[in-house]
């Protein structure tokens, strides 16, 4: 097995980023050779862009940091994970609400237009192995910005079913080795679905459900699965794929990976 | 034209006397022509042995010029064209007095902290894709303390100054690589927004 091939999953493409430990991931990742899929950059785009999308939009129609503000801790009854999210990142780019109104809106314009995408793609390479449709899907700028990433099971946008019959094997070993776990029991359930019809992995509901046994299975041979999410853990040993948690980054650094 | 009329000006400004009008309409140089670069290596060579552009300028025959072509001032640079000039001249300057001070702990705060001054002033008079390339290079420093600063970052600077100087708004990307690759982040830190999305996968 080599040990500089490393596939990057969504939650390391965020931390790589936007964490905490960021300097440490470009560093340690700097010398190796990182993959990552379009699977990833959807999830990536239904995630840290819709939201970064959202503050903009909550900004341009509060007309100001205190407004806005307001109106997301009014949000967190409705939406609590939601607003959270989008609290700590208006907190951040706003330097705890030290920035100027119009500095944030610009820099969140950059980074809904461009930057995270620069970002996403620093050093690293893309495989395709779902075809999925969002993951081209571009940003539009009218009043505000808008991201259609609607994904219904009737429209085509992706060859998901095809990934499901080349990988059907696997969907079943993860399917003996997962039910036995309650965390995976919606996991589970549409797996059973779509070893019955291939069909019914297309969809939001269903496909995003599957999004870590899918980007498991993309991750080719001889790279290690790079991640933060523990979920992976149990699906990585049932697909006896290799794993490096970020949480183990110094370990590995220490032992030179 | 006004990109190479603005690399013109901050190539040439210090080897010229550069003033504006009354009306504030157009610069002033020498002879209030605009001098067009073909860029020709001759030219390039004469300012390297130390030839003064003004001199060269001045042994020139306009219209038979092998150096450059001369045509008459159409587009000229705005005042807001010149105090970017400037301040981009100053921030070269600046990074070059944190690079030559850089053993010297309080020159080196002064200079990185007049740096960060003077980026904050270009940001306030720029405009598009330009704008959001100096926020870049703001949100990069502004958390990071002089004493901290690394020598490769402020080589770094040092080039993402010239980048910006060349091509401005156009260098956006260009200048992010740059300063990722020394550990110099234009996004913020949030902290625990991973943990956040994991259960959203």
């Amino acid at each position: 097995m080599s040990t500089d091939k490393l596939f990057l999953e969504t939650t390391i493409q965020i931390e790589r980023i936007f964490g905490r430990k960021k300097e440490e991931i470009v560093e340690f990742l700097s010398d190796k050779e990182a993959l990552s899929s379009n699977y990833v950059l959807m999830e990536f785009k239904r995630t840290m862009l819709k939201d970064c999308i959202s503050l903009y939009s909550f900004l341009k129609e509060e007309k100001g940091l205190e407004g806005t503000l307001m109106r997301l801790s009014e949000l967190r009854v409705y939406e609590h994970r939601t607003a959270v999210r989008i609290s700590k990142i208006l907190s951040r780019l706003s330097d705890s609400n030290t920035l100027e109104y119009e500095k944030v809106l610009i820099k969140l314009e950059d980074l809904i237009e461009s930057e995270l995408l620069e970002e996403f793609f620093y050093r690293v390479n893309l495989i395709d192995e779902t075809k999925c449709g969002l993951a081209n899907e571009e940003v539009h700028k009218n009043e505000t910005y808008s991201l259609n990433l609607s994904c219904k099971r009737e429209e085509k946008k992706c060859e998901i079913e095809a990934f499901v019959l080349k990988n059907e094997e696997s969907f079943r070993k993860l399917l003996n080795e997962l039910q036995t776990n309650e965390e995976f029991e919606g996991v589970c359930n549409v797996i059973k679905e779509i070893l019955k019809d291939c069909k019914k992995a297309r969809g939001r509901k269903n496909c995003w459900k599957l999004g870590d046994c899918i980007i498991s299975l993309e991750a080719p041979k001889g790279y290690k699965i790079f991640t933060s999410d523990h979920h992976y853990k149990q699906i990585c040993n049932s697909l006896e794929k290799e794993i490096l948690f970020l949480q183990d980054l110094k370990h590995a650094t220490a032992h030179h990976f | 034209m006004g990109r190479m009329r603005q690399e013109e000006y901050l190539r040439f400004k210090k080897d010229n006397t550069v003033s504006l009008d009354k009306n504030l309409e157009y610069v002033i140089y020498r002879d209030y022509k605009e001098v067009r670069f073909p860029v020709d290596d001759k030219i390039k060579e004469a300012v390297l042995s130390g030839v003064r552009f003004e001199e060269i300028c001045e042994e020139l025959d306009e219209s038979s010029s092998p150096f450059f072509t001369v045509t008459q001032k159409t587009t000229p640079l705005t005042p807001a064209d010149i105090k970017t000039s400037d301040l981009i001249l100053d921030l070269e300057g600046l990074i070059e007095d944190v690079k030559e001070n850089f053993d010297d702990i309080r020159d080196r705060q002064i200079f990185f902290f007049e740096f960060k001054e003077k980026l904050n002033e270009l940001w306030k008079i720029s405009k598009g894709d330009m704008k959001k390339t100096v926020l870049r290079l703001e949100y990069a420093i502004k958390n990071i303390k002089s004493e901290r600063l690394e020598e490769k970052q402020v080589a770094a600077l040092t080039e993402a100054i010239e980048v910006l100087g060349t091509l401005g708004g156009k260098g956006k990307e260009e200048i992010k690589k740059i300063l990722l690759d020394v550990g110099l982040f234009t996004v913020p830190k949030i902290e625990g927004l991973a943990e956040l999305y994991a259960d959203e996968y």
